[in-house]
């Protein structure tokens, strides 16, 4: 036995394509990068670091199984046929996770709870035409990508699901890519949680190049009195609305029952369920979709041509949807006689609560006395909610 | 390329009226539970 036999995954790297061995040394050094970057908290986290990780072990940690193929003992997502499934799920490490939990959209509907869990629905009820326009300005991407998509050669479905990024709610993309376009499934989630970590960086930046600097300080001024929304009226709304969109648009039903079942829970103060979903659901989920993002980042996937038109499509579909939230405050500005921030507008993309957070950041660099938060946490959620109607709409029409 | 606009109209112009919808229903909803609240008060 050579000595180079005895180290699996050297010997396995070097019987690969040149193209195959180089792109999987390239993973191995970003998935380096991305865990120091979420160290460093450039990028996010809690999705980072798993993903890094997971990304530079399944591209290092190549064997020979059967019939001389090259796979690796942590995932294979290309499996359809239920003997392989049951016989991998006993083999691969991740597959049980993939399969019963990622493949049928649980982690998305997981994640959703969570995001309900920790939305305050009342900053909608307080402004629900503002929250309401902005956010569907903010869809701008998620409508102006899918021709570009088209143009691109893409399928309807595809083209689709690619627009959704715009929409800026990973769990969304991961439904609308298992509903729409299943054979894309991968890349888009992957191509969709990178940028969906970048937004949190980029957005600074678009914000200081269409909002000067006077009106990012803008203060609102509330001319009304402000009535307290009481937890009934939040949740006799989670209650109502859920029944009447899962009527509308039984398709989406499992993703809008996850979400406001998340906001009755937390208006109905049952602790225990909170607790339970907060700290137990959400950072599970959160935790194995960093880890199975990284696992799915195999180079042999990522060589598909379409993964370029992709990432192409993801940047134009958030950089729209920023522009389009960005229009949206303008727009209120406007008819509210000035008395308004068009900052609000970049927190129409429902990234909750990142777009929202960065709002009030760069709206307190300019006047530490403007508070736009309320506003931009209503503008946030209701980007959520745009999301899933724009994202059911796709798939009734499309499937 | 018309075409392929078709769909997302659609989607948007649907969208909208649901959205929309919902806004209206928040209002409708707030005004009927703080008129009921009112009335309970009344009563007591």
């Amino acid at each position: 036995m050579k000595i180079i036999e005895l180290f699996q995954g050297i010997s396995t790297m070097f019987q690969q394509e040149p193209k195959v061995v180089i792109l999987r040394v390239v993973l191995i050094f970003l998935g380096f990068l991305l865990v120091y970057l979420g160290k460093k908290g450039t990028l996010e986290p809690l999705i980072m670091i798993p993903m890094g990780l997971g990304m530079s072990a399944v591209n290092a940690g190549v064997l020979f199984m059967e019939n001389n193929q090259i796979a690796n003992l942590i995932i294979n997502p290309l499996l359809t046929t239920t003997d392989d499934l049951m016989k991998y799920m006993q083999i691969n490490f991740l597959q049980p996770i993939y399969t019963l939990t990622f493949s049928n959209g649980l982690i998305a509907c997981l994640v959703f709870m969570g995001i309900g869990i920790l939305c305050d629905i009342g900053y909608v009820l307080a402004h629900p035409f503002i929250s309401m326009t902005i956010a569907l300005f903010a869809e701008l991407g998620t409508i102006a990508t899918f021709p570009i998509a088209k143009l691109m050669g893409l399928s309807d479905g595809a083209a689709a699901a690619a627009s959704i990024i715009g929409g800026a709610d990973g769990p969304m993309v991961l439904f609308a890519a298992l509903k729409l376009a299943p054979e894309y499934f991968v890349p888009i989630s992957i191509v969709a949680y990178l940028y969906l970590s970048l937004t949190y960086g980029g957005y600074p930046y678009l914000i200081k190049l269409l909002i000067p600097k006077e009106i990012r300080g803008q203060v609102i001024v509330d001319k009304k009195p402000k009535h307290n929304i009481t937890s009934s009226e939040k949740l006799i709304f989670a209650v109502i609305a859920n029944a009447l969109l899962c009527l509308l648009f039984p398709v989406a039903a499992p993703l809008f029952l996850s979400f406001f079942i998340g906001i009755v829970i937390r208006e109905s103060e049952i602790s225990k369920y909170v607790k339970l979903i907060e700290d137990g659901f959400l950072y599970f989920a959160t935790f194995f979709l960093g880890l199975m993002l990284g696992v799915l980042c195999d180079a042999s996937t990522l060589l598909n041509p379409v993964v370029l038109k992709l990432l192409v499509l993801g940047i134009v579909a958030l950089t729209l949807s920023g522009i389009g939230g960005i229009l949206g405050g303008y727009v209120i500005y406007l008819l509210r006689g000035k008395n308004f921030n068009p900052v609000v507008g970049i927190a129409g993309v429902s990234c909750v609560p990142s777009t929202a957070k960065v709002a009030q950041k760069e709206v307190q660099k300019v006047n530490k006395c403007a508070f736009i938060l309320d506003y931009a946490l209503g503008a946030n959620i209701c980007g959520v909610i745009t999301t899933a109607i724009l994202t059911a709409i796709y798939v009734t029409l499309l499937q | 390329m018309l075409l392929s606009i078709g769909v997302p109209l659609k989607v948007m112009g649907i969208g909208i009226v649901i959205s929309y919808g919902i806004a209206f229903l928040i209002k409708i909803l707030l005004v009927c539970i703080r008129m009921f609240n009112k009335g309970q008060k009344h009563n007591n």
